[in-house]
């Protein structure tokens, strides 16, 4: 369609109607009209449904449509359409309705004839257009409108006098809970809110109505439909009409609830601040742009010695901080506060003071904070502490570091600290150089793994991960390490985890004392004492050296040991013994060394033999002169040292040892091993001179007892001599009176002249008296005989058959049988046959005696070796026996068949005076004297009785 | 008859006595009691006895001394001596005396009836002087 046409569109079913107007209208100059026509409504509408017409020509009056209801279709089909309605002039009421409808305007078709019907026509056409246009617009700003106030986040609403809503936005009515506005409209606050509330609002809005006054932007808490409170900001205005009548009431609510919590939040948070500021330790003060105090916290007005009100208003920098700490002025322009004010940069000072109002100064840490709004600067706040308490704190920490440092430092033992990796964190400088780093930096963050060999920092981490995860400490414990030099060090080691207050464990302080010197000292004193013991309890060198070689190894930790002794004929050493560790298999070695004779000079022992001086080869792969170094080194024995076994000037012996580390001579080793070579050569001197000393014991000890028993034999004899001086004296003095007594009993019995015949036995009885007084001091003399043996080649046979014959009498009365058991050859005798006679008789005498009744005597001689059981027999014998086990002997056996001797007097038999016999009948000394004269001759006799009754006299007679 | 005199020297007064008394009451013997070694000569030379008893253990002067002085004196020294003492044993003596150097040996305690006996022989003994 071309600008500016417009087009009309003419439903008309009359031709005639249809044609007047289409005459009219292409006829009319300046406004070009478009017209077309239809003659039905369905055509009509379905021209309309294709769009783009401006105006409607209608007649009402069409075949297929009647009166209002053809213009509501019409204007259902084009609703953007001007429309005029034509009527005939008896419809008159008809049009009016449809402009009420909707239509612009009706025209009575009559009237349109003619010019002025045509003016009619075309301005009714314009107008109607134009109407429409302005209807449009009108009904598009209400749109716009309406969509503006729907769209708009406040409650927008409109209420009547009574406060009854005549419109209301989406917002409000969703407020309500309704979708749909208009299920607000006509309704009131009190359908919506408690009453108290409604009516709050009622009475507000009436005084706006009454009043000229507006409610603006007050605030109002309420609560919505689906009960949550809100607040709002109301806005009620009157809105009057063009007479400025008022008709109703606007109100807009913004919902602030937002806003409002915020600012109730800001609200508490600025009163929690206020109170945190009042209550705090720290200062706080704002300032404004010019410098000047806005406000001052308690706290910080207190530290200055101010009241809060005093400092306000007052320019910070000049009041406060208007000097150095050395009291040399401080320019503003320097001053940090002032800056942040100026170029809006915040500071964190702590190296300044502050002034107090009585002139004093205190250390002081203080922030700027600049405050911007909109990017602008509008002052700063500035929070300060007094720092003096922490400065002196620092200090004292800092002074306490040092201390603690320099301590640590001075230490010789390692301390360190490392964290549960087990990274360096903190070390001395002891164990810096201990693993060979110059500077901290060289050690922290590192880890043993770095500085030590690998199995000694396995060991090193396996304990840190014990300490650490037990929380147990590990005190002084006693440890060999290998050194990051590949050293070995003996080292008292304390591991102690380390605990953050709360107890959780985040490393672990470590310190180690090496104790190396004090340890091998240890050892070379207690293998000094245990080769000291060996030697003071063994009773041999050969018993000794194993011994020896296994404390010196053992103790001072070396693999193998041996002794090596010199033949000094072939003039070459040979290993006599050694020693090793259990469990190394050094058996090849062992051979290797057995087979071995060393030349002086060869070898290590070699070489200690022929200067008599120790010698260490720290690595025996590197000496040239080691014989064995191939079997040494196929045991993994490197190390290899001697010393020699010195008596004065000469070697007799070298004790050596192997070792499978590689050691460096050691000065305090080699002086322990020359002091333990001469100790072991004095053990040897001691030994022989011990063995010289036992033969000499044992030969003086034999001479001694020789010399004992030649002793008791002598103090026998000079007791026998002196008992036999005194009995010989005693035996003279009672002698004496005897005689005198039996010269006056044969006297008185001379004068008895046969009578008197009690007085003659009185005289006999006192004469059996005297002559058994004489028997017994006879005895006595007996006892005491001259000690002189007259030995001579004698023959017991021949003593036996003579004491036999002065026996005969009493043989032959007692009605005793005489048996004689005599071997055939005696070996030769030496006896003094009187004295042996003398035993015989004395046994012969006992026998018969023995036998009253009658018995058998028997006499057995034979010769015998002797059994020690025949040497130990005679245990009253004193020394000067001389029988011994395995000499050949005589036995002369006295047998008897009387009743025997009782048990309990067999041990007695031999004592002096000691007799079986009735009172009267013998003196007891026979035994006695006989066993003297047989112990004289070295013999024995014994007494026992015999199994088949009657008792055995046993004599037993060196031959 | 004329009887025989015998010289008894003894320090024991008791025995010198009893010797006496049972010699002298068979009425053969004179005897003479002596009691010291030293005045045994004197009297020998007085008294010429037939014949000595003489004791060997003596305080003042020794039985065996005592014979050696007889012995030197010619006078004296054909009397026969018998030694009667104490310190032999019986057995060593013997029964019929211990002859010692020819010197006859009695043992004390000792019978009239042997001691007579001793005498008797001794006095029927051709004397050797020796």
């Amino acid at each position: 369609m071309s600008e500016g046409q417009i087009k009309v569109l003419h439903i008309e079913d009359d031709r005639v109607s249809a044609d007047v107007v289409k005459g009219m209208l292409s006829a009319t100059p300046g406004v070009p009209f478009d017209l077309e026509c239809v003659d039905r409504l369905d055509k009509g509408l379905e021209r309309l449904a294709r769009g783009g017409v401006d105006v409607v020509l209608l007649d009402l009056g069409l075949p297929d449509s009647r009166g209002l209801d053809t213009f509501n279709r019409v204007q259902a089909a084009a609703s953007q359409t001007a429309i005029i309605v034509f009527t005939s002039t008896d419809d008159e009421e008809l049009a009016i309705r449809a402009v009420h409808e909707g239509a612009q305007d009706y025209l009575s078709k009559g009237l349109i004839q003619g010019p002025a019907g045509r003016l009619l026509l075309t301005r009714a056409i314009r107008y109607a257009v134009e109407r429409r246009h302005a209807q449009e617009t009108l009904a598009e700003e209400r749109r716009l409108l309406r969509n503006l106030i729907d769209s708009f986040p406040d409650h927008i609403y409109v209420k009547d006098a009574e406060s009854r809503f005549l419109m209301v936005n989406k917002v409000t009515a969703r407020f309500f809970g309704k979708e749909n506005p208009e299920e607000v409209v006509g309704k009131s606050d009190f359908d919506f809110f408690p009453h108290g509330l409604a009516m709050q609002f009622r009475t507000e809005e009436q005084a706006v109505f009454r009043s000229a006054e507006s409610l603006v932007n007050r605030e109002a808490a309420v609560t919505d439909s689906k009960g949550r409170a809100r607040w709002v900001l109301t806005t009620k205005v009157q809105l009057r009409d063009n007479h400025g009548r008022v008709v109703a009431l606007l109100g807009v609510n913004r919902d602030i609830t937002e806003i409002k919590e915020a600012e109730m939040e800001r609200t508490r948070l600025a009163g929690n601040l206020r109170l945190m500021l009042e209550s705090t330790a720290v200062g706080f003060f704002g300032m404004d742009r010019a410098g000047r105090c806005t406000f001052v916290n308690k706290a910080g007005a207190r530290m200055l010695g101010y009241e809060p009100m005093e400092l306000e208003g007052k320019n910070i920098h000049q009041t406060i901080h208007h000097k150095r700490s050395d009291n040399t002025p401080y320019p503003t322009e320097e001053c940090p506060m002032t800056k942040a004010i100026r170029t809006g940069e915040g500071a964190d000072v702590d190296t300044e003071v502050l002034w107090r109002r009585d002139g004093t100064a205190f250390p002081a840490e203080y922030t700027a904070f600049p405050v911007k709004e909109s990017g602008e600067i509008q002052g700063a706040v500035v929070t300060f502490l007094d720092t003096t308490q922490r400065r002196a704190a620092e200090m004292a920490l800092d002074s306490e570091r040092n201390l603690l440092r320099a301590l640590i430092d001075n230490l010789p033992d390692y301390i360190l600290v490392k964290d549960t990796q087990g990274r360096y964190l903190v070390d001395n400088i002891a164990h810096r150089q201990f693993v060979g780093a110059k500077t901290a930096e060289e050690v922290v963050g590192k880890t043993p793994e770095d500085f030590f060999p690998p199995a000694e920092a396995a060991r090193i981490r396996a304990e840190d991960i014990e300490v650490m995860r037990t929380g147990e400490p590990m005190l002084n414990s006693e440890e060999a390490m290998t050194s990051p030099g590949g050293r070995r060090l003996w080292v008292w080691k304390t591991k102690v985890p380390l605990r953050e207050p709360s107890g959780a464990i985040t490393g672990i302080v470590a310190i180690t004392s090496d104790v190396t010197e004090h340890k091998e000292a240890e050892q070379r004193l207690a293998t000094q004492h245990a080769v000291t013991r060996v030697l003071a309890e063994a009773p041999s060198l050969d018993e000794a050296t194993p011994k020896i070689l296994q404390a010196l190894c053992e103790g001072l930790g070396w693999d193998f040991g041996e002794l090596w002794i010199p033949d000094w004929h072939q003039n070459v050493l040979h290993c006599m013994k050694t020693w090793h560790a259990p469990g190394l298999d050094l058996h090849e070695f062992e051979t290797s060394i057995a087979e071995t004779f060393l030349s002086p000079g060869v070898g290590v022992p070699g070489r200690v033999w022929s200067s008599a001086k120790p010698a260490w080869i720290p690595d025996v792969t590197h000496d040239s002169n080691f014989p064995g170094a191939r079997f040494a080194v196929k045991a993994g024995l490197r190390c290899a040292l001697g010393f020699p076994v010195v008596l004065g000037q000469l070697v007799l012996g070298v004790i050596a040892f192997c070792s499978r580390e590689i050691r460096e001579p050691d000065e305090h080793l080699l002086q322990m091993f020359t002091a333990i070579g001469s100790q072991i050569g004095q053990f040897i001197e001691r030994k022989q001179a011990e063995e010289r000393l036992k033969r000499t014991l044992a030969d003086l000890t034999h001479a001694h007892e020789e010399l004992k028993a030649a002793q008791s034999q002598l103090v026998e004899v000079e007791k026998m001599e002196t008992v036999g001086r005194l009995a010989a004296g005693v035996a003279h003095e009672v002698k004496n009176p005897l005689a005198i007594i039996r010269m006056g009993v044969d006297f008185a019995m001379s004068q008895l002249k046969g009578q008197d015949g009690d007085l003659k036995q009185v005289l006999e009885d006192v004469n059996g008296a005297i002559q058994r007084a004489t028997n017994i001091v006879n005895g006595l003399l007996d006892l005491s005989a001259a000690q002189e043996l007259v030995l001579k080649p004698s023959d017991p046979h021949a003593l036996l058959e003579q004491c036999l014959s002065m026996l005969r009498h009493a043989t032959s009365t007692s009605h005793v049988q005489v048996v004689r058991e005599f071997a055939e050859k005696l070996p030769p005798l030496k006896l003094d046959p009187q004295k042996m006679e003398q035993v015989f008789l004395n046994i012969m005498l006992n026998a018969i005696h023995a036998m009253p009744d009658g018995g058998t005597l028997t006499l057995r001689t034979y010769a015998r070796r002797l059994k020690p059981v025949d040497v130990n027999r005679d245990p009253g014998s004193r020394s000067g026996v001389r029988l011994r086990s395995g000499d050949m002997a005589v036995v002369v056996e006295v047998d008897d068949t009387g009743i025997g001797i009782p048990e309990d007097k067999l041990a007695k038999v031999f004592d002096p005076f000691f007799t079986t016999k009735p009172t009267g009948k013998g003196t007891g000394l026979g035994l006695t004297v006989s066993r003297r004269i047989v112990n004289m001759h070295g013999g024995t006799i014994h007494i026992q009785n015999r199994s088949e009754g009657g008792a055995r006299a046993t004599i037993l007679l060196k031959a | 008859m004329e009887k025989k005199r015998i010289l008894v020297v003894d320090d024991e007064v008791g025995f010198t006595r009893m010797v006496r008394l049972n010699l002298e009451q068979t009425g053969v013997y004179e005897v003479r009691e002596v009691n010291e070694g030293k005045s045994a000569l004197a009297t020998a030379r007085t008294f010429k006895p037939d014949l000595i008893l003489l004791d060997v253990v003596m305080p003042d002067m020794d039985g065996g001394d005592v014979a050696a002085s007889i012995q030197q004196d010619p006078l004296l020294k054909k009397i026969p001596v018998i030694f009667v003492t104490a310190v032999v044993r019986k057995r060593e003596a013997g029964s019929a005396g211990m002859v010692s150097g020819g010197a006859l040996f009695l043992a004390k305690p000792i019978g009239v009836m042997e001691l007579i006996e001793a005498i008797e022989s001794s006095l029927g003994k051709p004397n050797t002087g020796s």
